[in-house]
């Protein structure tokens, strides 16, 4: 297993592991920034599949286990209900279907779980869209960061302690 | 008498501010003093003697006043007898003039006489004329100017002015010509009139209507040229009344018109008729050409006013377009934004998972490049569609050209039209990109015999239509199935099931690959 340095790509995105990279694991600046973070079975909701696996990734270098990728508002309620992760990770727009803001609503009917939204929608009426859905959500912008992510995480389990 | 005046009488006589006349029995005038002299240009000594109806009665009441007189004779009764009433009366020189006059039959000396006070009121009936006539001019140009100014158009302040001026001098009809904007040209006839009929002046009505009146023709087209009134007393035989044959057919006999300006320049021409010969009413065109400047000017202000108020409509439109147009373009801004930044995401993805499936730099910048390029391609599509949707045909000649170019007959692409939605399209770039770049460097593209058939056609499926896409190689010894996935091939299946809804499903022919892809038809998704 080998790594890039410098700025040229996403810290700990970049592991070369041949076809089928082994994920997470000690070391890295993703695996720093994790260790003191409890591991988390985490869901992403992402109807973008290499953004998805990219978020995937940056999760199991941070520690924490992926338990599914939903791509729509009906997949991502079903894996809640079967999975129940620890935490949500939420892209907004979803396609066709509802989308990630109303998707947020209807598991706040269900659960208090820690929701991020990334999204790539910055605007103020997006913001207040998502905390009047989701109240407390934490909001990363996309392209996502590992320290990004990783403060994200941290502010969402602040927000649920 | 004229010698011997009578005595009760004689201080009347010299001292009366009126002219005194005094009548005998038989008509003869009995005595006259000094102011019926001055009144009627006759001397005493002319008049005293002589039969006073031939002095002073206008001929046409001459059979009155003597019927009058005998039946005073004959019964004692006269209705005109001691009270003032205003008649006629002839002067010496033939003219006749209006006085007041009061008669009081008395006895003088123990003989009924006539002593008759008159008054010449040519001054009174002049004041009184004058009077009439401002007010006449008053109220024309009160009505005319308030109705201008509140109705609301061009054409009913002109109904308005004919029906005034009819109103108010007793024409029976009136019509309006409206003059060519700019100036130039011939007055051409409305449909304005006052009355509007049916009635008797309906063939004048007619006939006006087929004229258009040159600057400087006819009376509408000399107020036209002078921009002044023009009165004719006699519009039934003037020649210069160009239509005077339907005049006489319908009765009319004198007119008048007037310009209406709105600044400086005649914009209508406002005429009326009258059944009857008038002389020239100098007070009323006057009154009227008043009235053309003032309801000019109403007219003028309206104009300014609707000018303002369209200036002002146009600038709170360009405003609100304005507003529009940078709310349309923060929108455009925001959606860049988000676009921008969704396509970083992805790159970032791919440059990622592209990193974890190579073995080493130059491996994986040849991949992340390429399907970079994919990527690009699949854009540059789109936006050429403004992002609304498209062609697999055109999607899968534009991902595979750059690698089959130098082989092309060893690829064939056939499939009915079939439109994707920008997601359909985004994935399907991936597939077909991961597809050739497989057959590039383990399968059909490897050897000059190897074939590569892409294909798809929209059946019937259990939830609505459905697309099976083929990618079939043939003519290669095929490598068979690999020990693990791929990257690749981990992104086709993840592709068809996650953002194309669909599934998919390989197999490992002795000559080469199948890849079979179906998913739901016509499903649209943004990216």
């Amino acid at each position: 297993m080998s790594r890039f340095a410098g700025d040229e790509f996403t810290a700990a995105a970049v592991v070369f592991a041949g076809e089928d990279p082994p994920r997470g694991g000690p070391g890295g600046e993703a695996s720093r920034v994790s260790r003191d973070l409890q591991r988390l079975r985490a869901l992403i909701v992402e109807d973008e599949l290499l953004v998805a696996w990219h978020l995937e990734s940056l999760l199991e270098d941070l520690g924490h286990e992926v338990c599914s990728i939903a791509p729509s508002a009906e997949a991502a309620l079903n894996d809640f209900r079967t999975l129940e992760p620890d935490i949500v990770f939420m892209d907004v727009n979803l396609g066709a279907g509802p989308d990630g803001v109303e998707t947020a609503r209807r598991l706040r009917r269900e659960t208090p779980v820690p929701i991020i939204f990334v999204t790539a929608y910055g605007s103020s009426q997006t913001r207040a869209a998502i905390h009047d859905a989701a109240p407390g959500s934490v909001i990363v912008s996309k392209p996502v960061s590992a320290s990004d992510l990783h403060a994200a995480v941290e502010a969402a389990l602040k927000t649920r302690h | 008498m004229v010698d011997n005046r009578a005595t009760t009488l004689q201080p009347v006589l010299e001292t009366a501010l009126d002219a005194v006349v005094v009548m005998s029995p038989d008509g003869l005038v009995a005595d006259w003093n000094e102011v019926a002299e001055q009144t009627f240009g006759w001397s005493r000594t002319e008049a005293v003697g002589r039969n006073l109806a031939d002095l002073i009665i206008p001929e046409s009441f001459r059979g009155a006043h003597w019927e009058g007189l005998q039946r005073y004779l004959a019964t004692g009764e006269g209705p005109v007898l001691r009270r003032r009433i205003e008649v006629s009366a002839l002067h010496k020189e033939g003219r006749e003039f209006p006085v007041e006059l009061s008669i009081t039959p008395t006895e003088e000396a123990g003989q009924l006489i006539f002593v008759g006070f008159l008054r010449d009121i040519t001054d009174r009936r002049l004041s009184q004329r004058l009077l009439e006539v401002r007010a006449r001019d008053a109220e024309l140009l009160f009505r005319i100017t308030a109705f201008a100014a509140e109705t609301g158009s061009f054409d009913e302040a002109l109904a308005t002015c004919l029906q005034t001026i009819c109103a108010v001098t007793g024409w029976p009809i009136g019509h309006v010509f409206v003059a060519p904007s700019g100036g130039h040209g011939a007055l051409t006839p409305t449909a304005i009139w006052h009355p509007p009929g049916p009635d008797e002046f309906d063939p004048l009505r007619r006939v006006s209507s087929e004229i258009a009146f040159a600057s400087g023709i006819g009376m509408p087209g000399r107020i036209l040229a002078s921009g002044e009134p023009e009165w004719m007393s006699h519009a039934d035989t003037d020649p210069a009344f160009l239509r005077g044959e339907v005049a006489r057919a319908v009765g009319v006999k004198a007119a008048f018109g007037f310009p209406l300006k709105v600044a400086g320049e005649v914009v209508a021409v406002l005429e009326f008729f009258s059944a009857e010969h008038a002389p020239p009413d100098h007070d009323l065109l006057l009154t009227v050409r008043t009235i053309g400047e003032q309801v000019g000017r109403v007219l003028e202000r309206r104009q300014a006013e609707e000018r303002l108020r369209e200036e002002k409509r146009a600038l709170e439109h360009e405003i609100g377009e304005r507003r529009r147009v940078e709310a349309h373009q923060q929108l455009l801004l925001g959606e860049l934004d988000h676009r921008v930044k969704n396509t970083l995401a992805v790159v970032t993805g791919m440059a990622s998972q592209t990193a974890r499936a190579s073995r080493s730099i130059e491996e994986f910048r040849a991949s992340f490049l390429d399907r970079l390029s994919s990527l690009s391609r699949a854009h540059g599509l789109l936006t050429a569609h403004h992002w609304e949707s498209t062609a697999l045909r055109a999607l899968a000649e534009e991902i595979l050209s750059s690698y089959v170019r130098a082989a092309r007959p060893q690829v064939t692409i056939t499939g009915p039209e079939l439109l994707l939605a920008p997601k359909e399209a985004m994935a399907m770039s991936m597939i077909l990109h991961e597809l050739i770049t497989n057959a590039t460097k383990h399968g059909a593209l490897t050897t000059p015999e190897g074939r590569i058939e892409v294909s798809w056609d929209v059946g019937p499926a259990a939830h609505g239509a459905e697309v099976t896409f083929r990618w079939r190689e043939t003519g290669v010894a095929g490598p068979g199935r690999p020990l693990r996935k791929g990257f690749g091939t981990k992104l086709i299946e993840a592709s068809a099931r996650m953002e194309l809804g669909g599934s998919s499903s390989v197999e490992w022919r002795p000559d080469g690959l199948e890849q079979v892809i179906n998913f739901p038809a016509q499903t649209r998704g943004g990216a």
